[in-house]
């Protein structure tokens, strides 16, 4: 079995578990405030991506600015400062 | 975005066979790059992965217990790919069997992250290292690691490397040496994200971490270079004052290399007794080479520019702040570095598309950047351009000639983004889109090996293409354009007096087998105003644009040595239905113009997407189609243009 195929296998249905109580997705969340991550909204190859990058459940985030035509979003989290499209950050569900 | 210019080019070392082969993995902007270049010290060696096209980066190391082979993998952040880069990364890992060992690098800021991809790493049960980088950065923000007990409940060495300082590289190197006394774990780490995170928590508390502050000089810059106004602003001032330096700042350094050459000219055509030798050496070799050499300073100042601007952490900001823009191509921000680098020229832009994740996006990208207009159009617009109009015209505070150049400039880009958008829906109708994100980098100071790295790789290569498809397109050029050589008898039988050199250069001229060539395919060029010199300019640009600058030059040369920029301004069609006419009329001017700026002129070009593309198929479709375009486009020019004047 190769690595990726170990992984994917692996890796169970996200941190879909986790969620519960009120959530909301992380580009609907203000500029400046910070709010823990929470879950994804499902469980897919983007999903991953996004956790490895450093949106894992349990963290904090704070979106720090827009671009000036309003997409993309830039965000704190884990101790880096990352980019993402309004889309992805969609998938993104932080505690209210 | 650091593909482009990734290591030095020193000579090649052939890697000792059958020695210890290690490889390096790591995130993107960890600084696995500098680690592997302190390592090696530039002896790398660059190929490709079999069947795919990542570069494959690889130097060797001596160690005390000899010489061991350090493999620089892409840069990825986890080892469930989504593009070809990362798939390298799984693929070199699973054949274990061939690495004697795996150094990971992880940026001691992100350390959290880091640890995320140590335990995919570890899955693959090698001897493992982790080196942690930007330690003094972690230290000079308030946070902190003890990277003894954070190896101890890693179960693996942990080294702490400082770029720039010895010491790190030293005890790595020393720890290379010997993969199989390497600590390996009892047990393997987990990587179910759910796992993942208390694990990762559990081996931060035992090593001792406290995560940095934010870094508030980051903040404060980011506050104004990304400001909705302000950044905008400056982002503008950027571009505008990155233009005004490579044209500007380059200028007297060209003039200067111009004059070289002109003065070797001379000195060939008086020195050499053999009078069609000298003209062989002045017009063909140093005047083929020397037009095309002129561009050196400017593509030298164009890489120590764009690598400033990288290594800084303003071009991360540069693509957030285009990727709206882009998004409207359908692309995003990271290929609008891509464009940028192809105003260079398209083949470091086509090579900067290895960034982007999307193979959709790298195509649509690929079969834009050749429209951007790079620099080795430049020459052939400054010259039709001088034809066109006088340098003293203005309208209102501009010069036309600049305002007619800035044109051409923005009709490249737009154009450029125009057959990115369209290539994106040609190929972008089915599969699953990719998620789009960007780590910022913090602001830091350009590192000076760096950017001298990258300036001298990129001369490198234009001077490797000038020693060889250029120099020997010109050399056959001047062979099809002066061949065969008349004897005296064939010339006084069509009254050519044999002692008028000019008479006999234009004789030979119009006779010779380019102009067979050229006469060939006037029916395809003549609507658009060519003449059969003009044809054999713009296939001999086939080879690279520069050249049609060099043949005009030639041809005109032939006409009148003296002054070949009038000659050329007054050539007349010599035969056709225009017979008499002058040749470079505004339309025909404007038609050629619009043709370079759609026009697939470039072998080189075509090649590198052969490369990056696995296939002829895309290299094939971008010549034919921009050549239809260019034609099109070409023969609107010169319709519009004649009704107007």
């Amino acid at each position: 079995m190769s690595l990726v195929e170990r992984f994917v296998s692996r890796r169970c249905a996200t941190a879909q578990a986790l969620a519960d109580g009120t959530t909301r997705s992380l580009d609907t969340l203000p500029v400046g405030v910070a709010a823990t991550i929470a879950a994804f909204d499902s469980d897919d190859a983007v999903a991953r991506r996004l956790f490895d990058l450093g949106f894992m459940p349990g963290e904090p985030v704070v979106p720090l600015r827009r671009a000036p035509l309003g997409d993309p979003l830039m965000f704190r989290v884990g101790g880096i400062e990352i980019v993402l499209r309004r889309a992805e950050a969609r998938r993104i569900l932080v505690a209210a | 975005m650091s593909h482009a210019h990734h290591h030095g080019g020193g000579a090649p070392v052939a890697a000792p066979t059958g020695a210890p082969r290690i490889a390096l993995v790591g995130s993107p902007n960890a600084g696995k790059t500098t680690l592997f270049n302190g390592l090696t010290g530039l002896r790398a060696k660059t190929g490709n992965y079999p069947g795919v096209t990542v570069s494959r980066y690889e130097g060797r190391v001596d160690t005390d217990s000899g010489p061991i082979v350090v493999e620089d993998l892409p840069g990825t952040y986890s080892l469930d790919p989504i593009s070809p880069d990362e798939e390298i990364v799984a693929q070199v890992l699973d054949e274990a069997a061939e690495l004697a060992g795996v150094v990971v690098v992880v940026d001691a800021t992100n350390l959290r992250r880091g640890l995320g991809l140590v335990a995919q790493v570890q899955q693959a049960a090698l001897p493992t290292v982790v080196v942690l980088t930007f330690v003094d950065e972690l230290l000079r923000r308030g946070g902190r690691v003890d990277p003894e007990r954070l190896g101890r409940a890693l179960g693996v060495t942990v080294l702490p490397v400082v770029a720039g300082e010895r010491r790190g590289v030293e005890s790595l190197r020393r720890v290379l040496a010997g993969p199989s006394l390497w600590p390996t774990p009892p047990v393997l780490p987990p990587t179910a994200p759910d796992e993942v995170v208390g694990w990762a928590q559990s081996v931060l508390a035992a090593g001792h971490f406290a995560p940095p502050d934010p870094d508030s000089r980051t903040g404060r810059l980011d506050g104004v270079l990304l400001h909705p106004l302000w950044g905008t602003l400056i982002f503008f001032a950027t571009m505008f004052a990155f233009f005004q330096t490579i044209f500007a700042v380059a200028a007297p350094l060209q003039g200067l290399i111009e004059e070289a050459f002109a003065w070797l000219g001379e000195l060939a055509r008086s020195s050499i007794p053999v009078e069609w030798l000298g003209r062989f050496v002045a017009d063909a070799i140093l005047a083929g080479v020397g037009g095309v050499l002129v561009f050196l300073p400017q593509i030298a100042l164009l890489f120590v520019l764009i690598s400033l601007l990288e290594g800084s952490g303003y071009l991360s900001r540069a693509a957030y702040l285009m990727d709206r823009v882009m998004a409207s191509a359908g692309l995003e921000g990271r290929a609008f570095v891509a464009l940028l680098s192809s105003m260079a020229c398209a083949i470091p832009g086509i090579m900067a598309t290895r960034t982007l994740p999307s193979a959709k996006d790298r195509l649509a990208t690929m079969m834009a950047a050749p429209l951007m207009t790079c620099s080795a159009r430049l020459p052939v617009y400054v010259l039709l351009i001088g034809m066109l109009v006088p340098s003293d015209v203005r309208w209102g505070p501009v010069g036309a000639q600049g305002a007619i150049m800035f044109g051409l400039y923005l009709l490249g880009a737009a154009s450029a983004m125009t057959s990115a958008w369209f290539w994106k829906r040609i190929v972008g109708r089915s599969g699953m889109g990719l998620p789009f994100y960007m780590e910022m980098p913090s602001y830091r100071l350009p590192r000076l090996r760096t950017v001298l790295i990258s300036v001298w790789d990129a001369c490198a290569a234009f001077l490797r293409k000038i020693t060889s498809i250029i120099l020997v397109t010109t050399v056959i050029l001047w062979g099809l354009l002066n061949l065969p050589l008349r004897g005296d008898t064939e010339l006084v039988a069509a009254g050519v007096d044999p002692a008028d050199s000019v008479a006999v250069t234009a004789y030979t001229l119009d006779h010779s087998a380019a102009a067979a060539v050229g006469r060939a395919i006037a029916p395809v060029f003549e609507p658009l105003g060519f003449d059969w010199r003009v044809n054999v300019g713009v296939i001999s640009s086939l080879a690279a644009r520069e050249v049609f600058v060099s043949t005009m030059g030639q041809v005109a040369a032939a006409t009148d040595p003296e002054n070949p920029t009038a000659a050329l301004k007054d050539m007349t069609h010599t035969d056709g239905p225009r017979a008499g006419e002058k040749v470079f009329t505004p339309p025909t001017i404007a038609a050629l113009l619009i043709f370079f700026v759609y026009a697939m002129q470039c072998m080189s070009t075509l090649a590198v997407m052969r490369r990056e593309t696995g296939t002829w198929r895309w290299p094939l479709i971008a010549f034919v189609h921009l050549g239809v375009v260019a034609w099109l486009m070409a023969f609107l020019a010169h319709t519009i243009v004649g009704v107007l004047t």
